[in-house]
């Protein structure tokens, strides 16, 4: 902080937060939608929950039990006014209104039961009359056989227990209630009063040519960082402060949708959120103000600050898992550190070592990232002129975009086209390289105007290069055959992976033909297009071609969804990446790759024969190299 | 010229910029030239020849790649805070805060450059008198003309009283009337003893103002002195065929006949 001046830290922060304080957009986000939408919005969806209630409950009503006892468990599955379930965790699913009621022996001798009911609910009230008649015929069935062995006593009490808990306890559900939604709300609120304030004072400020104005003025970039950060600060601890009140009145008045009785708030619990609301909106600020700082146009910055909040959304999920605690480890975890202490604080748990703890870990990051963002100002690519853009290198927004797009299509891949072929292979195959590679690289080089010939690298190489390219395939696999033995030793592919591979191969409903369009032409296809043709094209522009290969191949390793699989297959595409930049064509990158999934397919042990001897390994290593540099030395047609 | 008197020296100054797979442009290829002070130094050029990067240079935006840049006796690498005091800089790319008045906005920069107080209130109050702007000094600026806008950027550079003015392509994109408001203040700067550097490719606009010009091209001075001095060199009559004579010596290709 020595570089900052705290007078010019005050004045930045004093007329910014004017300036943007007298934005529609940023009256309508701290009044309209508080004061208005909250109170109209929930009153209107709790019309709509009792609309559907009564309905609902015209069913027989659900009761969760576990029971030990075989007569009281029998009594209950076959009772007719009852819905009845077995399950680990009665109280729970009370609690959601999975069921009505919930039933648990607690000990067998004597015999204790816990009723688990909601007293918010009619239903389930009404539920709980019969569950207890069920009860009491049990309890009298019980009596006369005992009566009948003459060696007990006629007491109930004694062998009975029988305890009633309302799950729906005022003070209960309000701290659980709270602990569970109030972490969540304000993680959402602060991304977006803080990404809004940070887009305008950052890349909307780069737009309108403010940020040039202020470099020529006599201010350090950590004074102009913290200036602006101040700003940011205020703007959404105070927007989102307005909000999150905004929502405890509504929960306060019993307005929250399903619940008809008011949510018990107790001062001290509200003043923990509000605190931990200052570090929590510090932090969220530095990050994104040093993520908007590296957009030149707003539009650039929306690119950036929007997977940037939903990247800050995963550690924020991880805190409400089950089973995950506030500990000293999470309790340097930005973010989660923060959800797990609100939860905590809710819930009666909280230690003043975790508090402390959670306040430094998010102040040395907050300040990591303000450092960060003065380092970005004092960078010259930071202002340019489109005169200067002319002569300008990398475009930083470029790169982003490129990453971005290949990140979006590798979680797609992931969760949609691995989820399908789970269920149909060849129709999860064909969708993933199609669907996900070919046609979405198409779209992407239709939108940002990549070339043809010029980006993609579509033009005709000659026959030369095809004919090596596809030679060069054999010594290829022959060394990811040895290289997989290597990883063996350190790193043994289980067993289940190598059967997915052999069923893969097999592939029975497949013929030969149509294995090897679907396992070799279209990976083959697809996958070079959109690794060597768009992402290789467009980082080469950003990056320079070797980092744009090393990227690509690494992108093209993480592709394959496999831990065992991401280092082999990143060394393929670091060949087929330097093939496709010095044979200035895709076509013989993807001659290669058609050729050595072929070669797997279809005869798999030749290249794992050539590799089982050391001089065949020596040998191919020789020929790739070799016709590599013929490429180099070759150029194109 | 007494040494004394020199508010802007530049020494072999270069400029590249990065591009594709560690290739360079060079936009300024060792460029000398001084500014005294009650002088206006025009840089003329056509687009692209490195007037707005040495401009920039100057104001502290960018870094040179090799060379000397002096400013009010502060070297722009090593006291680039001290250069920002001395100079004010206005260009087309130097916006303003759209949600701000135009006196808030003298206001702020005053207090940027540690004014309060009364001096404060004297200084916003004298530009806003000296320029015109009573009538539209409470608009904020979004709502305000580009002849308006101008006087407003003009008053943002003037706040501090700087000795050095550095103005990159001023009049462009202005309307008659804005632009003859801002060649008024750039003869009114000078005839107050500052020194100005300001870059064009208007020519009668060069003509008017400048006490010596500097031919800029393809990120080298081709040839400088007044502009009589530039006539006699080339041997031609008005200023825009010297131009067009350097550049095309410049690229061996003189003009026929």
């Amino acid at each position: 902080m020595r570089d900052a001046a705290w007078g010019q830290v005050w004045t930045l922060f004093r007329y910014e937060f004017r300036s943007l304080g007298r934005d529609r957009k940023t009256l309508l986000f701290f009044f309209l939608v508080p004061v208005l939408l909250y109170p109209s919005g929930f009153a209107l969806l709790r019309w709509a929950t009792h609309q559907v209630e009564p309905s609902r409950d015209k069913a027989f009503p659900k009761i969760a039990i576990q029971l030990q006892d075989p007569q009281l468990r029998e009594l209950f599955l076959s009772h007719e006014r009852f819905e009845t379930k077995e399950s680990e965790n009665p109280e729970e699913q009370t609690r959601s209104r999975q069921v009505h009621l919930g039933l648990k022996q607690k000990q067998a001798e004597p015999l204790q039961l816990i009723l688990y009911f909601d007293a918010s609910r009619p239903s389930s009230l009404q539920a709980q009359e019969t569950a207890m008649r069920i009860l009491d015929t049990y309890r009298w069935s019980r009596v006369c056989d005992l009566l009948d062995g003459g060696d007990r006593p006629l007491h109930s009490e004694e062998w009975f227990h029988l305890k009633l808990y309302d799950v729906a306890h005022p003070d209960k559900t309000s701290r659980r209630v709270m602990a569970e939604w109030i972490s969540l709300a304000m993680v959402v609120l602060v991304l977006a009063t803080a990404g809004f304030a940070s887009l305008d004072l950052f890349p909307g400020q780069k737009e309108r040519g403010v940020s040039e104005t202020l470099l020529v003025h006599p201010i350090a970039p950590l004074t102009l960082v913290l200036g602006k950060w101040t700003v940011c600060l205020t703007f959404s601890y105070f927007g989102t402060a307005l909000n999150l009140a905004s929502l405890l009145v509504c929960a306060s008045l019993g307005l929250f949708p399903g619940r008809s009785e008011p949510l018990l708030l107790p001062a001290s619990r509200i003043a923990w959120s509000f605190l931990l609301l200052l570090p929590f909106c510090a932090l969220v600020n530095s990050l994104l103000v040093w993520a908007a700082s590296r957009a030149k146009t707003y539009r650039a910055g929306q690119g950036i600050i929007l997977p940037a909040c939903l990247l800050m959304m995963v550690p924020l999920y991880a805190a409400r898992l089950p089973g995950v605690s506030l500990n000293t480890l999470f309790c340097l975890i930005p973010v989660t550190n923060v959800a797990l202490t609100l939860k905590a604080a809710f819930l009666r748990e909280i230690h003043w070592l975790s508090v402390g703890l959670t306040l430094l870990s998010n102040a040395v990051f907050a300040f990591l990232f303000l450092y960060a963002t003065s380092k970005t100002l004092s960078l010259e690519p930071f202002l340019q002129t489109p005169e200067e853009k002319h002569f300008s290198g990398p475009d930083r927004s470029y790169t982003e975009r490129t990453f971005f797009f290949a990140g979006g299509i590798l979680l797609l891949h992931y969760f949609v086209g691995s989820w399908i072929q789970s269920r149909h292979l060849i129709l999860g195959l064909s969708l993933t390289f199609y669907g996900f590679f070919l046609l979405p690289g198409v779209l992407y080089a239709k939108r940002f105007g990549l070339q043809s010939r010029r980006d993609l690298q579509l033009g005709w190489p000659g026959w030369i290069h095809l004919a090596l390219a596809v030679g060069l395939s054999f010594p290829l696999a022959c060394l990811v055959h040895g290289f997989l033995r290597l990883q063996n030793l350190f790193l043994p592919m289980p067993g289940e992976l190598e059967e997915a591979f052999r069923n893969l191969i097999e592939l029975k409903d497949l013929g030969a033909y149509g294995k090897f369009f679907l396992l070799a032409v279209s990976p083959g296809l697809c996958e070079e297009f959109f690794f060597r043709g768009v992402l290789l094209s467009d980082l080469r522009s950003a990056k320079g071609p070797w980092r744009a290969v090393g990227w690509t191949a690494l992108l093209f390793g993480a592709g394959h969804l496999s831990v065992f699989r991401l280092l082999p297959t990143a060394a393929v595409g670091l060949y087929l990446g330097m093939i496709a930049w010095k044979g200035h064509s895709l076509w013989p990158a993807v001659a290669c790759h058609i050729s050595f999934n072929a070669l797997l397919l279809f005869f798999p042990e030749w290249p794992s024969a050539a590799a089982s001897e050391a001089s065949g390994l020596v040998l191919c290593f020789l020929a790739s190299v070799l016709g590599l540099v013929w490429f180099w030395r070759r150029g194109p047609d | 010229m007494n040494d004394q008197e020199i508010l802007i020296q530049v020494s072999s100054l270069k400029k590249t910029f990065p591009r594709e797979a560690g290739n360079h442009v060079e936009a300024l290829k060792g460029i000398t030239f001084s500014c005294a002070k009650g002088e206006i130094y025009g840089l003329l050029g056509p687009n692209g020849a490195g007037k707005t990067t040495a401009l920039r240079i100057l104001a502290t935006l960018l870094r040179p790649s090799s060379g000397k840049a002096v400013v009010n006796g502060f070297d722009v690498m090593k006291s680039p805070v001290s250069v920002r005091r001395s100079l004010g800089f206005l260009s087309g790319t130097t916006g303003l805060y759209p949600r701000l008045t135009a006196r808030e906005t003298l206001e702020f920069f005053a207090r940027l450059f540690g004014m309060k107080g009364k001096e404060l209130t004297r200084r916003v109050q004298e530009v806003i008198h000296g320029l015109e702007m009573e009538s539209f000094s409470h608009v904020p600026c979004e709502k305000l003309s580009t002849g308006m806008k101008q006087r407003v950027s003009i008053g943002r550079t003037l706040i501090h009283d700087p000795d050095v003015l550095i103005l990159d392509e001023p009049t462009t994109g202005l309307d008659v009337l804005a632009a003859a408001g801002t060649r008024d203040f750039i003869q009114s700067a000078k005839a107050r003893g500052k020194c100005v550097l300001m870059s064009t490719h208007i020519m009668s606009e060069a003509e008017t103002l400048c006490d010596r010009l500097g031919i800029l091209h393809e990120g080298q001075l081709l040839s400088e002195g007044s502009v009589e001095e530039l006539k006699e060199k080339t041997g031609e009559k008005n200023l825009e065929d010297a131009f067009l004579r350097c550049i095309r010596r410049q690229a061996g290709k003189g003009i026929p006949g």
